[in-house]
């Protein structure tokens, strides 16, 4: 269904003029309007998923040529699904629908602009997973940017112009080096190729270069130009502090969009670039990306620790958990690239939930100071049990979808240091490992003290303005913005493996090249009586133990 | 006299005429000393272009020199013509009153520019009186209409 | 092999809690209210009687298997409910992995495959009958003790909820899933010592909980990890051809058991966690503040079951246990220095509720120090005490909520006395259970305790450590005996007092409170001389797949003339700090004053609960807390500082160039020439160079 995968990613821009069309008939038809066209971009995005099929390859593939056919340059319009996109994708359309709910009241001022760029992002970061060819991927890259400094500098907090500019900025000038870097992967090919036509699509820029592989000191040098912008956009301690500002003062909607997908792009851009197509340059860099991953699920964990804002806190939060998805992707062996892509998912739903709630809570006592607040669970019941639905699975909770993406990634880190680490490194690796385990404990810390000060206790309302309405628990249309999220919550904590078979096919040979090239470059450096498992990549189905009891 | 020599001669000339308009631009403020100057450096390149083209037997330097002494010629309408303009405005040839398009904030490169002139008032020029219903007369206009 | 109804009795017995949370979680607020606990009630008795089904189903299977699969060791059955994750090729196979020589056969990579298996086996199957009889008998006196609260229905929901995840965490059979269900208990214990929130004590309490447990559960995860890494499988059981870490192939050969510093560190983890769950020293801080949650709670979550879950791992563990003698000397010193704290804590304490909170954390230091002493004795007598303890602890802790209940809500012994006309039910059953918790014969406790001892004294014979740990237990047990009875005469004895919270209508509780004192205060008196005298618990117990093996018993020994000494011993000191308690507590209170004054810096160790939540928040909150601030000033100014530095470079050397818009024209025409002249002598001098340098 190749033109659906079009119609989903080209929904919301027409949906985006729609609405900038119905701008004179008032905020109502506007809203109406762009709620109809998530719910479109929805259905369809459910179609896709429902009907996905990535065991062979990606599916719902549409390319046509676009630029520079004639002159021996192919640059295609190509779009498709792969196990590593798929839930990105699906869960893009989730939350640009939830950002639309919680934008409902919230926007008063030019709605038909906010909504425009609203749905022109949601394009933009729909297009982003879905493109296969390099130069599509960097237009839909920086398109999302563009809408969410507009959604940041107009309808921001009081800080917006600063913190507009600075994500704009700072991100920016990583993805110019990026953009340098994916121009350099192509001449590469163009130069080593058989064929005389210079590609920029990925899937065909992945074979070339497994045939033909980019020699050591230049993947070096392409691989921190990618790092540039991917780490940015991470963001990679301690390229982050973009991020709290731009959280802090964006608009609800821009936080869920910002903190759900906007900071996958980056691991995105990791998995889907870097570690495929540079192996011998990830395989040199991995020590360094574990440790900056693990420091930054440390520092994140402690400056979150102590701040005041809501907004600012879930945002170190951010820096933290992303710090496990690093680690799990950099892990390169099987349990800690299916947790790490599973934790992106799950991060988007825990923090997207989480900023959905903190918006709610600052729509009615219009504050984001914790010390303001207090007790309120008593006068918002659901929208308490929300918050701490959101942060148990922020933390990692068993059961809730957190812990499945957590566990598979500190199982994989430890697999990595235990069994695969090269002598030299080895008790680094050990000392990350347990490390990183211990910012889940930090983790729960400072969430449940957020829950403990805002949520419990006696009440503590901040002071509104006294010919405002009263204070009301959830309404509908709110509890309609964050079911969704929580549907999932349980489903991919309660059932993983329906989300990982999904994404398995793809996966299983992404890291499969930076494997083993790490294995070949520490080759000799293994530790007395054991090999490094460089034949993991072949695996065995034949499980059978000669002599062993069964227990049926 | 060999044709090297001849060469040489011609070559120091112009060498020279460029050199003492360039020096003639640079240390005078008097913007039609500083215009004539540009001139004798362009005179000294066309010298040395009649030379060279004399030296290398071909007609490609002197249609160069017939080339830019028509430029030449436009050029000093031109130059001059905003030359005075400028004095007009100012009332002074002395380059250094016109040191406006330096940054903000930046001291003046010459402070000793020469002595303005005091600005003249505007003149009273005649008025009509608008057609139409005639307004309420007003003292002081009809006093001024003798003019028309 | 047959197992008969048992695949449906396990799936039954968490599936009926289960739904009873959700039924009361959606119709509770707007549809059950006051009868909110119906659904809670009716799921519990239900999954009581699926258990104990599933008990006598477990031991007549076992009694009949010897006739048809006589080798396997213990008995167990396992069902597979659903597939959580299947990686596959995960591991290398570690060497581990490979319990026959035949190492060539072996696959390379082991798959990292986790279901949520259930399993039966002895030890399930009483941990399963224990737990659901408990939470049945509460969840009775709950429906009368939270009548009238606003959050009736959530009360029942949350309940309902643990039941489910302890019965869970007992009956999974893989680390993962006991791990998930291990924090799944946390959490329901979270939610029920906050659940009156709006009380600062109670919302940090579940808190301090939650975090204390989380660092437990670091060392638990730490611990499952290590497992991984060296056995490559994380299930019980033996599954899909893999052996399991406590499965039949590794049993019948516990030479394939990985020994030495690994083993100590895997042992030495998992105790962290259950030290975590169990409240055993150093983690045991979040037990006392955790009786900020409501009464039944207390009795259900924090001294019968999920308190006993750290008790539980490390008997399922057993065969890990054993390959470490250093980790089993350290769970037996653990064990006995939380009951020394736990009992010196309990003498002066003035609050009910925390006497018994400590005593609690002393009981289940004399559960470690049974699974410490690592023979078929010491273990079995440890399961025993779980067993025995949860009867009549819970049956105290209920006592306590119903004096609580008519006392108007205050629970400090300095503010009410007399009792026992008041509230005669609740004084015979507060007394049973402080003489079965006293060990006086022949209530449950002492059966029980005297077991745990008279495994150590044995273990004594070729090990000085243990003899000392049996002596510092017989202490224990006489400051047992002297605080259990201090608060019991205080409470029920000397002139009437009511504080003014509890007005003028004081009155015995209702009914349906009473009603389960009663069962417990039975159960106290009966359970422990029952199994005693049958010998049932520990023979059955023995069963269990983790028990029987042949590493196992062979440190099995036996000497019934140790244990009489050992029963006379204990007797005697029960005795005689019930008699020092009643000396002193019904007679002249000047003499306590004198004792108090006498022995004053003891005292106020005592009362200041020996200054554990001080010295941690000096040494761990506080530091961590700067450290925190500490960061985020370096997050703000040198990280920022660096990143507004970079962005400032391109307006530094803007605002140099400035300078050179000077807007006179020969200045610009002298730029034009310098500019001329280096174009030229580049060009002269370029060449000349390049060749150079080739």
């Amino acid at each position: 269904m190749p033109p659906l995968l079009l119609g989903t990613i080209f929904t919301p821009l027409v949906g985006a003029v729609l609405v900038l069309a119905f701008a004179p008939f008032g905020r109502y038809a506007v809203r109406q309007s762009a709620l109809v066209t998530v719910l479109l971009t929805l259905a369809m995005t459910a179609i896709l998923l429902v009907n996905s099929d990535v065991s062979s390859g990606p599916y719902a593939a549409s390319s046509f040529a676009w630029l520079g056919e004639s002159s021996g340059i192919d640059i295609r319009f190509a779009v498709a699904l792969d196990g590593l996109s798929l839930w990105m994708f699906g869960l893009s359309s989730l939350l640009l629908f939830t950002s639309v709910l919680v934008s409902w009241e919230a926007i008063t001022d030019r709605p038909a602009t906010f909504y425009a760029l609203l749905l022109l992002l949601g394009s933009g970061m729909l297009g982003v997973f879905a493109a296969r060819d390099i130069i599509l991927f960097y237009i839909f890259f920086e398109f999302t940017l563009i809408p969410l400094f507009f959604l940041i500098g107009v309808w921001g907090s009081e800080d917006r112009r600063y913190a507009a500019a600075k994500f704009f900025l700072y991100t920016l000038a990583g993805s110019v080096l990026t953009f340098l870097g994916l121009l350099a992967i192509v001449l590469w090919d163009y130069n080593h190729s058989a064929t005389g036509i210079m590609t920029f699509s990925i899937p065909a820029l992945t074979a070339g270069l497994a045939e033909h592989p980019i020699a050591a000191p230049y993947q070096l040098w392409i691989f921190i130009a990618l790092f540039a912008g991917f780490a940015i956009k991470v963001p990679l301690f301690p390229l982050h502090t973009w991020l709290p500002l731009a959280h802090t003062q964006a608009p609800t909607a821009g936080s869920v969009i910002l903190a759900g997908i906007l900071l996958k792009i980056g691991t995105y851009g990791f998995a889907r670039f870097s570690i495929p197509m540079l192996p011998e340059a990830t395989a040199q860099c991995v020590p360094w990306l574990l440790g900056l991953s693990v420091a930054g699920i440390l520092y994140g964990a402690l400056v979150a620790l102590a701040q005041s804002d809501m907004k600012r806190l879930i945002a170190y939060s951010s820096v933290s958990h992303l710090g496990f998805v690093m680690l799990g992707i950099f892990a390169l062996n099987e349990l800690g690239v299916e947790g790490g892509v599973l934790q992106m998912i799950n991060h988007g739903l825990s923090t997207g939930g989480l900023f959905a709630v903190v918006g709610m809570v600052y729509e009615r006592y219009h504050t984001r100071e914790i010390d303001r607040l207090g007790g309120l669970a008593r006068r918002v019941p659901l929208l308490a049990l929300f918050f701490l639905l959101f942060t148990l699975s922020s933390i990692g909770l068993p059961g809730l979808n957190g812990f499945a993406g957590e566990f598979l990634i500190l199982i994989g880190m430890f697999t990595l240091a235990w069994t695969d680490a090269p002598q030299s490194f080895e008790l680094a690796y050990k000392a990350m490992a347990v490390l990183s385990v211990f910012g889940v404990v930090l983790g729960a810390w400072y969430m449940l003290f957020l829950v403990q000060r805002v949520f419990f206790g006696p009440l503590k309302e901040a002071d509104h303005a006294h010919d405002s309405p009263p204070v009301r628990d959830m309404s509908l249309r709110e509890g309609a913005a964050l079911v969704p999220l929580v549907v999932f919550v349980f489903w991919i904590g309660l059932w993983p493996e329906f989300f990982l078979e999904r994404m398995r096919p793809t996966l299983e040979p992404l890291a499969r090249p930076a494997a083993q090239a790490y294995y070949e470059r520490y080759r000799g450096d293994e530790k007395p009586g054991r090999q490094l498992a460089a034949d993991l990549s072949s695996p065995s189905k034949e499980l059978h133990i000669k002599g062993m009891a069964r227990v049926d | 006299m060999n044709e090297l020599a001849l060469l040489e001669n011609y070559l120091i000339v112009g060498a020279l005429l460029f050199g003492i308009g360039l020096v003639g631009f640079f240390s005078r403020r008097n913007m039609i000393v500083m215009f004539l100057s540009a001139e004798m450096m362009l005179q000294g390149v066309s010298v040395s272009l009649v030379a060279w083209s004399r030296f290398h037997n071909d007609w490609g330097g002197q249609m160069l020199v017939i080339f830019i002494l028509t430029v030449a010629a436009c050029e000093a309408a031109i130059a001059l013509a905003i030359v005075l303009t400028m004095f007009h405005k100012r009332g002074s040839l002395d380059i250094a009153v016109w040191q406006q398009l330096r940054e903000e904030n930046q001291p003046p490169y010459l402070e000793n520019a020469a002595e303005l002139p005091p600005e003249e008032p505007e003149p009273e020029w005649p008025r009509l009186t608008p057609s139409g219903i005639e307004p309420a007369a007003d003292l002081e206009e009809t006093t001024h209409r003798s003019h028309v | 092999m047959t197992t008969g109804w048992i695949p449906t009795l396990l799936v039954l017995i968490p599936s009926l809690p289960l739904l009873a949370a959700i039924v009361t979680a959606i119709f509770g607020r707007g549809l059950l209210r006051a009868n909110s606990h119906l659904p809670t009630v009716v799921a519990l008795v239900c999954a009581f009687v699926a258990s104990l089904m599933l008990l006598f189903e477990v031991r007549s299977l076992d009694d009949a298997r010897s006739l048809d699969d006589g080798a396997m060791i213990g008995w167990e059955a396992t069902v597979d409910v659903w597939n959580w994750v299947d990686v596959p090729a995960a591991i290398a196979t570690p060497v581990a992995a490979r319990p026959s020589a035949d190492a060539a056969a072996l696959p390379a990579t082991l798959p990292f495959s986790i279901n949520v298996t259930l399993r039966a086996d002895a030890l399930t199957a009483i941990m399963l009958s224990m737990v659901t009889f408990v939470s049945s008998l509460v969840a009775i006196y709950a429906s009368g003790y939270m009548h009238g609260d606003r959050g009736y229905w959530r009360f029942f929901s949350y309940i309902s909820l643990f039941v489910f995840s302890m019965v869970m965490l007992v009956s999974v059979s893989n680390f993962v899933m006991l791990y998930v269900f291990w924090e799944a208990v946390g959490l329901c214990s979270y939610l029920l010592i906050g659940f009156w929130y709006e009380k600062p004590p109670a919302a940090a309490a579940a808190k301090k909980a939650f975090l204390v447990n989380r660092i437990g559960d670091f060392g638990f995860a730490l611990g499952l990890f290590l497992i991984w890494t060296t056995y490559g499988t994380l299930n019980f059981h033996d599954a899909g051809g893999i052996a399991g870490v406590l499965g039949q192939t590794r049993l019948a050969d516990p030479s394939v058991y990985v020994g030495g510093d690994i083993a100590t560190a895997i042992c030495l983890l998992l105790l962290l966690g259950a030290c975590g769950k169990s409240a055993q020293f150093p983690l045991h801080v979040w037990l006392p503040d955790a009786m900020e949650g409501p009464t039944p709670v207390s009795a259900l979550i924090h001294a019968a079951t999920m308190v006993t879950a750290g008790v539980y791992m490390v008997t399922r563990c057993t065969p890990l246990f054993m390959l470490s003698p250093t980790a089993q000397n350290v769970v037996a010193v653990i064990g006995l220095t939380t009951a020394a704290i736990g009992g010196i804590i309990a003498m002066t304490q003035t609050d009910l509720k925390r006497v018994l909170a400590y005593s609690t954390i002393s009981q289940l230091g004399y559960m470690f120090l049974g699974l410490g002493v690592a023979t078929i004795g010491g273990i079995t007598a440890g399961m025993f005490h779980l067993f025995t303890h949860a009867f009549f602890k819970a049956c105290l802790f209920l006592g306590a909520g119903s004096v609580m209940h008519a006392m108007g809500g205050v629970i400090d012994m300095r503010r009410f006395g007399g009792l026992r006309r008041l509230m005669p039910i609740t004084h015979g059953t507060f007394l049973f259970g402080c003489l079965a918790l006293a060990g006086v014969v022949p209530f449950a406790g002492f059966w029980s305790k005297d077991a745990i001892l008279a495994a150590a004294y044995e273990k004594g014979a070729h090990d000085d450590l243990f003899y000392a740990l049996y002596w510092g237990g017989l202490i224990v047990a006489f400051m047992t005996a002297i605080y259990t009875f201090r608060a019991f005469f205080l409470t029920f004895y000397g002139p009437e007092r009511i504080p003014h919270e509890a007005g003028h209508h004081a009155h015995e509780s209702p009914r349906s409170m009473t009603l389960p004192l009663v069962i417990l205060a039975f159960c106290s008196l009966t359970v422990g001389a029952y199994f005693e005298w049958t010998g049932g618990f520990a023979d059955f117990l023995a069963r269990t797949p983790s028990l029987a093996y042949q590493g196992l018993a062979a440190h099995a020994e036996h000497d019934s003339g140790a244990h009489a000494l050992v029963a006379t011993v204990s007797t005697v000191l029960a005795l005689a700090g019930v008699g020092l308690a009643a000396f002193l507590y019904l007679g002249d209170p000047a003499q306590v004053m004198a004792i108090r004054r006498l022995l004053m810096p003891l005292y106020l160790l005592s009362y200041g609960k020996m200054f554990f939540d001080p010295i941690y928040n000096v040494l761990f909150v506080w530091p961590l807390w700067l450290l925190s601030r500490i960061s985020y000033w370096f997050d703000r100014t040198v990280i920022d500082g660096i990143v507004n530095l970079a962005g400032r470079v391109p307006l530094v050397v803007g605002s140099g160039l400035r300078s050179l818009q000077s807007g006179m024209v020969q200045f610009y025409a002298v730029a034009m020439v310098w500019g001329v002249i280096v174009l030229v002598i580049t060009l002269l001098v370029w060449p000349a160079l390049a060749s150079n340098w080739k």
